[in-house]
This record gives C-alpha cells, sequence and structure tokens, in this order.
C-alpha cells in the first residue's frame, strides 16, 4: 500500500485519510489577530539633557 | 527545520467544461501529479492597428488584448497509479469504476480483482465535448494560476530513467492568475513509486522481429470555438476537432527485419495487441499490484523506415503503428486500470 503525504500534517495510510486530515487541519479556528483600533497612544517619557539644563 | 511548501499543480475533472464566467461543478477529488514543468500560455493577440491611414507617419499603439488562444502544456508527469488513472479518465473521456470483490470482477487476464482494489475501464468518448480539467498550478513564490476547461488532445507514454513518463497536451478555455487572498490547497502528494521501465511488456504480432523499444499515445484532436454566446476574449466552447477521429498511435523499433511485420504493413493484416504496464508495490494487504493494460484487438502497422544497408551485424529498423477499428469485437481499444482509487470525479458532497 502506498502511503499519502500532506505537507505539515504527516503521512496517511490512505488517500482518503489524507483528505480527512486536511479538512480537520482546516476546520480548526483560526488564531486571533490583533484587535484592531485598541491601539493606546504611547506616552514616551520626557527626558531632559544637559544642555537643556540651564546653569 | 520546517519545508517550505514548494511548487505544485493541482487537478480536478469538471463535470462541463467552464469558459469565463461558467461555473460548471469541479470534482472534489483532486490529484496532485509530479510534473516536471507546466508551460501556461494565454496566447494573446493584441489589437494592432499600425498601419491604417489616420493622418500620422508613425506606427499607431496597439490596443490591448484582442482575443486569448490559451494553450496549456504539462511537461513530462512521472504518475503513479492514483495519477495514471486520472491522466487516462481525462484523456480518454469514457470510464467506468468498479470495486473489486475477489470473486466476480476479473481484470484482463481473467484474475479476479481483490477487495480493496478498484478497476477502472477507459474508452474513448463519443460526443461533441471532451472531458476537462480545471488546473492549478502554484509557483515558488507562491504565485497561483488557474486554468478551467482544459481537455487533452494527446497523451503519449515514454520512458525516462527507466521510469514511465506521460506528457499530456491540451487547449484550455481560461487561463489566469487567482486573485488574492490564496486558495487554502493543501496538496496529497501520493508516495508509491512510479511505473518501471522494466515493468512493461507487450503482446504483439505472430513472427515479429525483436523488439528493442516501445512508446504510444493517445490521440483525441480538439478545438477550440468562439461562439457569439456571450461577451468574452477567450473561447466559448472546445470540442473534438471537426473531421477528426480519436485514435492511439505509436512507435516500435525491431532489431532486424523480418517477413513477419513486412507482410502485415503490405497486405494489412489487424493484429491483437496488448500492452500491459505492472507496478511493483501491493494494493492493501492483498498480493495484487496495480496493473495497466491497453487491449487493442484490430492493430495495423501504417509506416516503415528501414535503416540503410551498412557494414553491420544487423539492420535494424522501425515501424508507426495505429490502433484501428476490429469488426470482429467491434472496438477500438479498451484501457484497463486497477488501482486503490475509488473514483475519479465525485461532483458534489
Amino acid at each position: 500500500m502506498s502511503p499519502f503525504a500532506v505537507p505539515g500534517q504527516g503521512v496517511f495510510a490512505t488517500e482518503a485519510d489524507a483528505y480527512a486530515a486536511i479538512a480537520k487541519a482546516q476546520a480548526k479556528p483560526k488564531k486571533k489577530g490583533k484587535k484592531a483600533d485598541t491601539d493606546t497612544p504611547e506616552t514616551e517619557p520626557e527626558t531632559t539633557t544637559d544642555a537643556e539644563v540651564k546653569p | 527545520m520546517t519545508v517550505a511548501l514548494g511548487p505544485y499543480l493541482e487537478l480536478a475533472l469538471e463535470e462541463a467544461p467552464n469558459c469565463e464566467g461558467a461555473d460548471n461543478t469541479v470534482s472534489t477529488y483532486r490529484t496532485f501529479p509530479p510534473a516536471e514543468d507546466i508551460t501556461d500560455d494565454e496566447n494573446m493577440t493584441v489589437l494592432e492597428e499600425k498601419n491604417l491611414v489616420r493622418g500620422f507617419l508613425a506606427p499607431m499603439p496597439h490596443l490591448g488584448a484582442a482575443m486569448f488562444e490559451p494553450k496549456w502544456k504539462i511537461g513530462k508527469v512521472h504518475p503513479r497509479p492514483s495519477h495514471l488513472g486520472f491522466m487516462l479518465a481525462w484523456m480518454l473521456g469514457s470510464w467506468t469504476s468498479t470495486p473489486g470483490d475477489g470473486d466476480a470482477v476479473m481484470d484482463p487476464d481473467d484474475v479476479a480483482v481483490p477487495i480493496g482494489a478498484y478497476k477502472h475501464v477507459f474508452e474513448f468518448r463519443f460526443a461533441l465535448e471532451p472531458q476537462t480539467t480545471q488546473a492549478r498550478a502554484c509557483t515558488g513564490n507562491g504565485e497561483h494560476r488557474l486554468a478551467t476547461g482544459i481537455a487533452l488532445s494527446k497523451l503519449g507514454f515514454a520512458w525516462e530513467n527507466g521510469a514511465l513518463v506521460v506528457e499530456p497536451d491540451g487547449l484550455a478555455l481560461l487561463t489566469q492568475p487567482v486573485s488574492a487572498p490564496d486558495p487554502a490547497v493543501a496538496p496529497v502528494i501520493d508516495l508509491a513509486h512510479p511505473f518501471r521501465r522494466g515493468d512493461l511488456t507487450i503482446d504483439w504480432l505472430a513472427g515479429s522481429a525483436y523488439t528493442r523499444a516501445f512508446d504510444f499515445a493517445f490521440n483525441a484532436p480538439i478545438e477550440q470555438i468562439w461562439s457569439p454566446v456571450h461577451s468574452s476574449l477567450s473561447p466559448t466552447d472546445i470540442w473534438y476537432k471537426n473531421g477528426e477521429l480519436p485514435f492511439i498511435s505509436g512507435t516500435i523499433d525491431k532489431a532486424t527485419v523480418e517477413d513477419a511485420d513486412w507482410q502485415a504493413l503490405a497486405q494489412g493484416n489487424q493484429f491483437a495487441a496488448t500492452i500491459k504496464i505492472v507496478h511493483r508495490e501491493p494494493i492493501g494487504e492483498t498480493d495484487y499490484v496495480p496493473t495497466f493494460w491497453c487491449v487493442m484487438p484490430g492493430c495495423e502497422l501504417t509506416k516503415n523506415a528501414k535503416q540503410a544497408i551498412k557494414a553491420e551485424r544487423r539492420r535494424e529498423t522501425k515501424y508507426d503503428w495505429e490502433s484501428r477499428y476490429d469488426h470482429v469485437t467491434g472496438k477500438l481499444a479498451t484501457v484497463t486500470l486497477v488501482n486503490e482509487t475509488p473514483a475519479y470525479a465525485v461532483y458534489g458532497g
């Protein structure tokens, strides 16, 4: 019997098993991406340089 | 290390040819045959009006695409038993698939096809339209190309590095880039071995000279039609070419010049011939190996090219041959493949 490979999924004994594995993988919920429009403006700490310090 | 998904070719049969805008069902059975290269040619003609008298003495700009006559060629395919059945279904267009039962379902050698194996019997389709396929090709950098309504005019069988290669050649109705997002296609790679040259046998004309080499091809000329049924720069239909008939042809190299061969050609004698290619990996837990038969009851030699007489040990010769209609059996040829693929066309589901 010749095995069937699915890249990233492994090797299966039958073609039907290989396609079942693909269907299962594609049915998995995708990972959530970054939430949109929730970025908070970054606040940079103010720094002073020596040059700005008045004697 | 995870290996990147590389270039692949995905093929699926169409229930009816898909021209631009058509939405005929595509088989859910998809196959990924190992191919050497894919030529995906739109074959575009640009709309030129260079030499019109319009008041300028300069070549006028062309006006973009005038029409497309898509050609589709898959370089040599190294088929496994599952792919070979697909290519035969695509080329010949008419077939029946029967599951083996280890008892009543017999192969052409009168051996029972075991449970777990499937017998596919192919014949040339008699219809206006050939069997068409949808093809999706992916490049190494993730560019997807889709061609639809591809029919084959020729499927050549040859040998390379000791293994069977088939050369499909055809025309398409439409070829285009696939628009984003990229399709979620996951290739299924059949890890079976290819068929080996050493496992080819032929039954040929009695008394024929020693055979040195042998090749064959299925032929069914096709043509693209531009019917004014809707607005499109691509062909609307793909049909069998009018005035041309399907046939099986090939060449056979002979080590010597023998009377039997010459007489068969000169007298138009038909003879029964069988091409058989066996695989080496058994189906499931059985002892049965996938096997291809092409049974031609009325073969004929059609042309001869002898070597010149030279100061050599032998004079070699080569014949062209064709499968012709056999009045006794009423057949041109019957092609059988036993493998472990249940069905090639699964529409819906």
